[in-house]
């Protein structure tokens, strides 16, 4: 049955991707993919109002500046803004190639306006220019239905390889090896090998992934039909790396790096081409429509999905030094895909996010997350007053029985020399912690309650001068915007309780009142006020309400939202921003403008709240949501209307 | 670590609403020979809720909040380097953490002693500056001046700031008091006044208006013979 609705639910995904959808050109082993859908923004925010707005008047401006004419709104870019539109990238064991593949309503548009200054040759399939963007050479290519911009990005430590930099050419000199060898015939072999350190004889096809072996079959001919120019790009990377050369020791250092990287930078334009005749010459044996966690990942409302095969792959490829030692521990391989997906509808802006676990740190987290939030909490809020809140529900004693394992199996083999410390380190621990009586003075669920900001009269030292200039001391008082919150945890264990406020008592630390205790603390910006009730602790800063929940006077009101938000989820949040406004002291507000400018923005903003379920199956998930306040028909035209007003300012 | 953390949580609001407000204070007492005393206060009382909660957290705009310990050692360090100086003496201060006000407090033997003060200080913030602030006084002609010239950098420097740490200064203010036992027949500062004795001149500005240039506090004061 399982599997039925697995194929039921991928069959749907898939069926979000259209027939004409580029997505067939990616890899199936992409290793990341972002998905821009700029139908459904378009769905949201009509192309018109787009262009109206001041985002989309900056846009046409630049567009203005750099000499593009004809342009009257967005859509005349020759893009399509019917399709979605991709980001991806492939790795392999040399090379990071990263694509943007973007669909084209009108290839003459495009090529009008971005090409009209570079030099545009036709190939098999496509006609397109390199060009050197933030330092790297990118290919951009395009044919009737898309637009590809390639780059290539070498992976260090596999030039580092003697063999591999042997092949290139690659010198891999270092600074410390003049010193070393003191051999005066170096510097002239080093500006020898700056001399001729790119040629056209370094064609090596670049490594790929298995889905795009294809590509090796039209390899051979390519530098006939494309009129690259390897020249040019040895001669720019040369101006470049324009490195003062004229150290005092005559280390010629800086002459083997500048060659080392023009043969680098060399490689990249090449094989940036390689793969961009590759991607119009054909299509991958298998794409990414055939791979189960990326379909998993779309969804036809989102205006972003972004989709990461698996957090091993980035840190192996961020920190590849790591991974050069071979000593990982599992600190990576318990992590799986990660998804994120930016929705924007009625209700508001969402950022969903999900990451998939390892079945061994599933069954530790459902462990830890097995706790709900203590219910009796929940008498102690009042919706109409408070301006935000934040919850979370763990199990105290699992988390303490589960972390000296966690730690020991991820950092153990990260820091091998240290392997067995740590092992015996995070057993130790286990053996003099009691867990359980840990977990009952401290229970793992807790819950903030921001219940506004109150107003105090606090006290200053000022001077008064007499008609001498003599000047005195005196007090004066002014008012202080004080956040009245209340914190809640609960705790089953009432005798250490009991001996932490009779012995804070004894010390002077805190004064008792009818079972409240107040904080004596003077650099303490506000009083703190502390009792204990139905197995709760409460800290909070109004007097009044301890005072009122411990003599069972307390009155709350829960709506409905809120009470879901909080028993629903293991971790919660929510902050209301028009309350906010309403509580903040004018005083604080002191010019008009400011006064204006805070409500307009603020005032009319909905609620801002996150949620966590915890873990479910193998999957982590969490959602931000920025709701669509009164008066917008969604998210987006409300965040456009907010940039129109901030940019009026 | 999760104390500190809720610290943070719990701060935060105060951090980001409360506008700081600081005062500083010259006062500097002329003798007709020439020598006198100088008394710098710092007070900073008008923002010590907010200084009280800063003083809780490790940093805040990305700046590392110095203990107490650290700052009166900073104080102990300027006063021994004063005790050092020519012509310095009588050196002592105060620093009160209630209500976050400090003074120092020392005699001078001649008026130019001062500017070797001013010179240590730009050297020790390592900043190289035309001299733009320095004292003469002559004990013939019976004038006291007060040199100050506009330092661009400060203004460049005060921009490179974040706009939350440009808030410190909105309401800060500068004083200046500077008294003879000689009275004052005139004094060349506009925004200077004399006092009813007419032994005493004082001149107060914000702080801001001193970065921006809009105000200097040069001041060229004739006292009777």
């Amino acid at each position: 049955m399982n599997k039925f609705w697995n194929t039921a639910i991928l069959l749907l995904a898939a069926a979000t991707v259209t027939a004409q959808d580029l997505a067939y050109k990616i890899p199936h082993d992409a290793f990341a993919v972002v998905n821009v859908q700029t139908d459904h923004f378009f769905k949201l925010m009509s192309v018109e109002d787009f262009n109206q707005s001041t985002i989309g008047k900056v846009l046409l401006e630049k567009a203005g500046e750099a000499g593009l004419s004809d342009i009257g709104g967005i859509e005349d870019f020759g893009i399509g803004l019917n399709k979605t539109g991709y980001f991806y990238t492939i790795k392999t064991d040399s090379v990071v190639y990263y694509n943007f593949l973007l669909p084209l309503a009108n290839a003459q548009l495009f090529e009008k306006h971005f090409g009209k200054d570079e030099e545009i040759t036709q190939n098999a399939g496509f006609r397109g220019f390199t060009k050197d963007v933030s330092g790297s050479s990118a290919m951009f290519a395009w044919n009737e239905q898309m637009l590809s911009i390639s780059t290539a990005g070498l992976v260090g430590h596999y030039f580092e390889q003697p063999e591999v930099a042997a092949r290139y050419g690659i010198q891999n000199y270092s600074y410390s090896d003049y010193y070393e060898n003191n051999d005066t015939e170096v510097v002239e072999k080093a500006e020898d090998i700056a001399d001729s350190a790119y040629s056209d004889d370094i064609l090596i096809a670049p490594p790929l992934p298995d889905s795009l072996a294809i590509i090796d079959t039209v390899t051979t001919d390519y530098t006939e039909e494309w009129n690259w120019e390897a020249d040019t790009t040895v001669s720019d990377a040369a101006e470049a790396y324009d490195y003062d050369s004229n150290y005092e020791d005559d280390n010629p250092y800086s002459d083997y790096y500048e060659a080392d990287q023009l043969i680098k930078k060399g490689l990249e334009a090449e094989w940036a081409m390689q793969y961009t005749v590759g991607l119009f010459g054909n299509n991958p044996e298998k794409n990414i429509l055939s791979n189960s966690s990326y379909l998993k990942s779309l969804h036809k409302d989102a205006i972003v999905t972004a989709w990461l095969s698996n957090l091993e792959t980035i840190y192996s490829s961020l920190l590849p030094e790591l991974f050069g030692l071979g000593r990982t521990g599992k600190i990576f391989s318990h992590y799986g895909s990660i998804n994120a997906g930016l929705f924007a509808d009625k209700e508001g802006f969402r950022l969903s996010s999900s990451m998939t676990v390892s079945n061994e740190l599933a069954a530790s987290l459902k462990r830890i997350y097995k706790r709900k939030l203590n219910k009796k909490f929940l008498k102690y809020m009042n919706s109409d007053d408070m301006v935000g809140f934040f919850a979370y529900a763990v199990d105290a004693q699992s988390y303490l029985e589960e972390l000296p394992g966690l730690i020991k199996d991820t950092y153990g083999g990260l820091v091998g020399m240290y392997e067995p410390e740590i092992a015996l380190g995070t057993d130790i621990i286990s053996l003099l912690l009691d867990e359980k009586a840990i977990a009952n003075a401290v229970k793992g669920d807790a819950l903030f309650v921001l219940n506004g900001i109150s107003e105090e009269e606090v006290s200053y030292t000022a001077y008064e001068y007499d008609e001498d200039y003599n000047y005195q001391e005196v007090e004066k008082t002014k008012t202080e915007a004080i956040p009245d919150f209340l914190l809640m945890f609960s705790s089953d264990d009432v005798s250490i309780y009991n001996r932490i406020m009779s012995y804070t008592s004894s010390k002077g630390l805190v004064d008792e009142e009818q079972g409240v205790y107040t904080v004596q603390e003077h650099d303490m910006p506000f009083a703190l006020h502390i009792t204990r009730k139905d197995g709760i602790v409460f800290i909070g800063t109004s007097s009044s309400q301890l005072h009122d929940i411990n003599a069972n006077r307390y009155r709350g009101y829960l709506a409905k939202e809120h009470r879901n938000l909080l028993r629903k989820n293991k971790f919660s949040g929510l902050l209301s921003a028009k309350k906010i406004v309403d509580d903040i002291p004018q005083e604080q507000l002191q010019s008009l403008d400011r006064y204006i400018g805070f409500n307009k923005l603020f005032g009319s903003m909905g609620n801002f709240y996150f949620q966590s379920k915890g873990i479910k199956s193998n999957t982590i998930s969490s959602d931000f949501v920025a709701e669509t306040p009164e008066g917008f028909d969604n998210a987006i035209q409300y965040i456009f209307a907010l940039m129109d007003y901030a940019a009026e300012q | 670590m999760m104390q500190r953390r809720l610290r943070y949580l719990l701060l935060l609001p105060i951090c980001l609403m409360f506008h700081s407000c600081f005062q500083i204070i010259e006062e500097i007492s002329v003798q007709p020979n020439g020598s006198g005393t100088v008394v710098l206060t710092a007070n900073l009382s008008q923002s010590r809720s907010k200084l009280a909660s800063v003083m809780l957290l490790d940093s805040i705009n990305g700046h590392k909040i110095p203990s107490k310990q650290d700052i009166r050692s900073e104080m102990e360090e300027a006063v021994k380097i004063l005790r050092g100086m020519k012509g310095i003496s009588q050196v002592s201060h105060t620093m009160d953490f209630d209500k976050y006000i400090a003074t120092i407090r020392f005699s001078f033997a001649q008026v130019a002693n001062l500017n070797d003060i001013t010179t240590i200080i730009f050297e020790k913030l390592k900043v190289k500056s035309a001299n733009n602030s320095a004292y003469t006084y002559h004990t013939v002609s019976k004038t006291f001046n007060r040199h100050y010239s506009y330092e661009a950098k400060a203004k460049s420097e005060y921009n490179k700031l974040k706009s939350a740490d440009k808030e410190i200064f909105q309401n800060a203010m500068y004083t200046s008091i500077y008294r003879f036992d000689d009275t004052v027949l005139k004094q060349s500062n506009g925004n200077a006044k004399i006092s009813a004795s007419k032994k005493a001149v004082m001149l107060q500005c914000p702080i801001l208006d001193l970065i921006d240039g809009k105000i200097n506090i040069s001041n060229n004061i004739q006292l009777s013979n």
